[in-house]
């Protein structure tokens, strides 16, 4: 299920819960929104109304920028393909609570999972530690990335983490100031003959 | 004093190279690759106006090596594309390469081989000199796969 929209209304975002619920066998669920379709507050009920269902497949996307309310929310067992786009930022009062709730989200299919995307636009702050991701390992095949800095170290992670992928995709977010591949990007030598 | 001649940097150059090479090469069972890359900073060849298509041919060149040099080293990799950020107001480009097994007097070879791009396929006036852009698959290296290539309904 997927659907693009501006927002919605509290009752109409009840229903949509309600219907989800009726829906015995779902396997995928995907959400891509460019505003609120489920606002961050949202977020719990949404993975309550899903978590009867036999899902495979969990894509969230949280669309616009926000701030991180409340507690974390743990997510979905038993995924074998999850995708989060993690537009959001630390509560002002917990510096990293962006992060935790990304990992809240993530752990409970971490040893389930075959394909994991993860991409998250902090515009400060630290960044998402790998290591969290490790008991993926023996399972996952395919890895995307949005990484954050000029941080080298997660091209020394992911062979250790993840030794059996078959796809890897990592990018830089356009939020990080240079937006340039860490590959390479140490040859800044003006004498290389241009090819 | 210490002076940085060309041969110096070409050196230190090859010798990260390997190393980033090295890195790559950790992930054993590696198909499929897919890396943000900007070359052109350390190339110093920063797109000057939009529609310059001899600096496209330059960044495709750079990523063909680039790709090369990975699939010697990642052995079981049979796709490699680098996403580069341009900085313009353009949409980032998408190079996208894929290795074929052929056999050359009795002996198995990898070729790197291109698949086409959008600016790819025809030739362009260059803005700077008066002179042609060739861009025609058949004049750019990498014996470029055209637009029905094997990866066009790719869904990532």
């Amino acid at each position: 299920m997927s659907r693009y929209t501006l927002n919605l209304k509290d009752e109409e975002r009840n229903t949509l819960y309600q219907f989800l619920e009726s829906l015995p066998n779902l396997r995928s669920f995907i959400l891509i929104q460019a505003f609120h379709l489920v606002s961050t507050t949202d977020i719990p009920k949404l993975i309550e109304s899903l978590r009867h269902a036999p899902l495979l497949e969990f894509s969230l996307d949280n669309g616009i920028s926000a701030n991180v309310e409340g507690q974390p929310t743990i997510g979905l067992s038993g995924l074998e393909k999850l995708s989060v786009i993690w537009n959001l930022r630390d509560h002002v009062d917990q510096p990293g609570s962006a992060y935790d709730h990304l990992y809240y989200l993530v752990r409970p299919s971490l040893s389930t999972l075959v394909d994991l995307q993860i991409e998250h636009y902090p515009r400060l702050g630290p960044k998402f530690d790998l290591q969290l991701l490790k008991p993926a390992g023996n399972t996952l095949r395919s890895f995307r990335f949005l990484a954050v800095g000029d941080d080298q170290s997660i091209f020394y992670d992911v062979p250790v983490l993840f030794p059996h992928l078959i796809k890897l995709d990592i990018r830089w977010s356009q939020h990080t100031p240079t937006r340039r591949s860490i590959l390479w990007n140490v040859c800044i030598l003006s004498h290389m003959k241009p090819l | 004093m210490h002076f940085i001649t060309y041969e110096t940097s070409l050196k230190a150059y090859e010798s990260l190279q390997d190393e980033h090479i090295n890195i790559l090469a950790r992930n054993k069972n590696l198909v499929d690759l897919t890396l943000s890359s900007d070359f052109e900073v350390g190339s110093n060849d920063p797109l000057k106006f939009e529609e310059n298509f001899t600096w496209f041919v330059r960044c495709y060149k750079r990523r063909l090596k680039a790709t090369q040099d990975v699939f010697s080293a990642c052995e079981n990799l049979e796709r490699c594309c680098w996403i580069q950020i341009t900085h313009r107001q353009i949409p980032d480009l998408e190079h996208s390469f894929i290795v074929e097994e052929r056999v050359l007097g009795g002996k198995k070879t990898k070729m790197v081989r291109g698949l086409q791009q959008e600016w790819m396929g025809r030739d362009y006036d260059c803005l700077e000199t008066g002179g042609v852009v060739k861009c025609k698959l058949e004049d750019l290296p990498g014996d470029i796969i055209g637009e029905n290539n094997p990866l066009s309904d790719d869904d990532w």
